[in-house]
């Protein structure tokens, strides 16, 4: 298995390196050791050897030299001096002693004088008076020196290319007579036998130690790595493998006391800290996530809640012809503190409300639905909006701990002459859009905000709207809407915005401002709620009438289809046609009208005398879909086009349909009698 | 809304349909027709589609065009008044639903 692997490796690399350590560090010894006992040894012989030859010479006679070379070897002193030799030689164990007389001419021969020789070495007795030739130069040189007396004696050791013989040393001194020259030279020559014995021995015990020390310590040095690092390391690290890959499904493996290594021991300590400080954690976080996740969905909930305190059905009042209202709120966060409502307080009279609590997030959308639900049913008990704002602001003084404050505008309006009352409670002023004019800020003096003053007494302010003329009131989310170079939006920008759509109905307005702020922060965070109300006095007298603008884009299909169904109670078969009619067209103008840029369509319902009415307005490219020929249904299908079938079933299933091309606009207008 | 099930039966397809057929759902039926153009005859269920729009018509048509043998069963009152109006009825194999 990969661990034992690991195992083996780790241990044999530990070891591996310190026996090759003491391989080498053996090694040098032995080595240096062997070398310094050669040098010794040598030395010593040197010494030995110098002795002898000076023993030697001691009893050799320098002035008789010349004198034994006339009379040969039967002299007495000679034969004495000659066994003296023999002895000196047989006693010290010498190979050779001999005094030869060296030709000073060029010192390549010399005459032999004495010779001692050891049997069995391989070398004969030269007789008095031989001739022999110079071995080799060092010889030669070494003669010249000592007949020249530039040195005392000197030595040659020979210890390689033996050629069989034994490693030696040969000790040459000068033979002096009485008159202070050399007469000969004298040679003693000895075995270094305890070199090579010695030097083998001693190699044979050194290694032979160190062998065994170093498998005595490699062992125990094995021993105790694989105990004290390789196992214990081994466990750690499996243990930490397993609580890594699959805690849940395995036994934990216990690492206390795993070694005596401080390091490891640490670090088995730690790895077991680690891993509980890990389970907890994660029981901790699985417990934080469980309450995000609550909290998350309870959230949600309340933003249901508030999205639905607020009116959201639209169109609001269907079966009003007289005024048009749409609203629109989008919270910060899950829940926010602005709010909006309008409901009608009379037949005569509509009520219309806005409002922006402090803050945002939970603590102001708590304080949203109660200010909301206070204004609303005191204003439902009549009065002025002063009247229901005084009320409303002492009520809420008497409970506000949290210290937080609401701007409020309201303003109720009397449908059959137009006049507006209204109060503003420390909110933004409303923008009014008169006629075939702009849209311009209405202003007035502000109240302080509701919350702030108990028993602060609020004032009305008044205005008169003409029929066609719209109000829009918004809340600081909009102006005050920033993108990513902390730009805001601005009331200047907002207002602009809202003059470029003031032909449109207040669904078209209120989509317009929302279009136009979202490109102005271009994906920027929303930082404050933003909401807003547009009211239309209408001018339409004829009953019935209904408008929708949408963008042209076919997932809006159903949208178009609910809303022009809405309130009709058709058979199915007619629900069907008008459907089937209403997606021919408006895919078309989807698809076609605007290319790829995208535009809006408007979208005209009325009903009159029973017969329904949908006109379809565009702004795209000029286009009469009732152009084009009919499709031939009687082709083959192989001769078929694809495509034509739309405006032909239109026309198959409405009783009319016309088209007309009228201030840049397609207008397509169908009919069908409802049964 | 528009559900789709198809069976293959060595090569003749069989495509029941139920809900809507409009521009929105057409596209959905488009992508599995895709993979029907190698069979040798391709058959519509209708027997739960309500509702049927040019886009649909289109896509008829085209499979007739690529697999000759193609056939519509079970269609509604409705549906079928449209398959009249259009034609379609004279063009290819068209039956109601049997009541």
């Amino acid at each position: 298995m990969k661990f034992k692997k690991i195992n083996h490796n780790l241990a044999f690399n530990i070891v591996a390196a310190v026996v090759l350590l003491l391989i080498v560090f053996g090694g040098v010894l032995s080595v240096i050791g062997y070398f310094t006992f050669t040098k010794n040894l040598t030395n010593q012989y040197i010494k030995q050897s110098y002795a002898i030859a000076d023993l030697s010479s001691a009893i050799v006679d320098g002035d008789k030299i010349d004198y034994y070379l006339t009379v040969g070897e039967d002299d007495d002193s000679y034969k004495l001096t000659q066994s003296r030799l023999d002895v000196i030689l047989e006693k010290q164990a010498c190979t050779l002693i001999y005094v030869i007389k060296v030709d000073t001419s060029d010192y390549q021969s010399f005459l032999s004088i004495f010779n001692s020789v050891q049997e069995g070495h391989g070398y004969t007795r030269w007789e008095l008076g031989v001739s022999k030739y110079t071995t080799n130069d060092d010889y030669a040189n070494i003669y010249r020196r000592l007949y020249a007396k530039e040195t005392e004696r000197e030595y040659i050791v020979r210890n390689k290319n033996l050629r069989g013989k034994e490693p030696h040393i040969t000790t040459l001194e000068p033979i002096f007579g009485s008159d202070g020259e050399v007469k000969a030279i004298l040679c003693v020559q000895t075995p270094m036998s305890e070199l090579t014995a010695g030097g083998s021995r001693y190699l044979r015990i050194v290694v032979t130690w160190i062998v065994i020390t170093l498998v005595g310590i490699s062992a125990a040095y094995f021993v105790f790595v694989k105990n004290q690092f390789v196992k214990p390391l081994h466990k750690v690290t499996k243990e930490a493998n397993r609580f890594a890959l699959d805690k849940d499904g395995s036994e934990k493996i216990e690492l206390s006391n795993i070694s005596k290594i401080n390091e490891i021991a640490v670090l088995a300590k730690s790895i077991t800290q680690m891993e509980e400080d890990i389970n907890k954690y994660i029981e901790e976080v699985k417990t934080i996530t469980a309450d995000k996740n609550r909290i998350a969905m309870e959230l949600n909930v309340a933003n249901v809640i508030q999205s639905n305190a607020v009116p959201n059905t639209f169109p609001a009042f269907p079966d009003r012809t007289d005024f048009d209202i749409y609203a629109s709120m989008t919270p910060a966060k899950e829940v926010g503190g602005d709010f909006y409502n309008y409901f009608m307080l009379d037949d005569d009279h509509l009520f219309i409300l806005i409002g922006d609590v402090s803050g945002k997030g939970i603590g102001a959308s708590l304080f949203m639905m109660v200010s909301m639900i206070l204004i609303d049913d005191r204003a439902l008990l009549g009065g002025t909006p002063s009247e229901i704002m005084s009320f409303v602001n002492d009520r809420i003084c008497k409970k506000n701990e949290a210290n937080l404050f609401v701007t409020v505008w309201a303003g109720i309006v009397t449908l059959s002459t137009g006049e507006v009352v209204a109060c503003n409670a420390g909110h933004d002023d409303p923008v009014l859009y008169k006629k075939n004019g702009e849209f311009e800020l209405i202003k007035s003096k502000h109240g302080i905000v509701v919350g702030a003053f108990e028993g602060y007494k609020y004032k009305d302010y008044t205005f008169k709207m003409d029929k066609g003329d719209k109000l829009f009131v918004y809340t600081d989310g909009i102006p005050e809407a920033t993108n990513a170079y902390k730009q805001m939006f601005t009331i200047d920008k907002m207002v602009e915005s809202l003059n470029s759509h003031k032909d449109e109905n207040p669904q078209g307005v209120c989509e317009g401002i929302i279009d136009d702020v979202n490109k102005f922060v271009n994906g920027s965070e929303q930082f404050d709620d933003m909401t807003m109300v547009c009211f239309e006095y209408d001018d339409q007298q004829v009953s019935n009438e209904k408008e929708l603008v949408v963008k042209a884009d076919t997932s809006n299909l159903d949208k178009i289809n609910n809303f022009i169904l809405n309130g009709l109670d058709l058979n199915p078969k007619t629900e069907m046609q008008i459907t089937l009619s209403v997606e021919e067209i408006f895919v078309n103008i989807a698809n076609y009208a605007y290319g790829d840029k995208g535009g809006d369509v408007t979208i005209k319902v009325k009903n009159e005398d029973n017969e329904l009415s949908i006109s379809f307005m565009d702004s795209g490219t000029p286009y009469n879909p009732l152009d084009n020929n009919e499709p031939d249904i009687t082709l083959d299908a192989k001769d078929r086009p694809i495509g034509g079938l739309g405006i032909f079933l239109v026309k198959k299933n409405m009783d009319s349909v016309e088209y007309e091309y009228k201030d840049n606009k397609n207008i397509l207008t169908m009919t069908k009698k409802l049964q | 809304m528009l559900d789709i099930k198809v069976e293959n039966n060595d090569g003749n397809a069989v495509v029941k349909l139920v809900g809507r057929l409009d521009t929105n759902t057409s596209s959905q039926l488009e992508t599995e027709m895709k993979q029907l153009y190698s069979s040798s005859s391709i058959t519509f269920d209708l027997e739960g589609l309500d509702y049927v729009s040019s886009s649909g018509l289109r896509l008829f048509l085209l499979s007739k065009k690529v697999v000759d043998d193609t056939k519509i069963i079970n269609a509604s009152d409705y549906v079928m008044s449209i398959f009249e109006d259009t034609g379609f009825t004279t063009i290819m194999d068209i039956s109601k639903n049997e009541i």
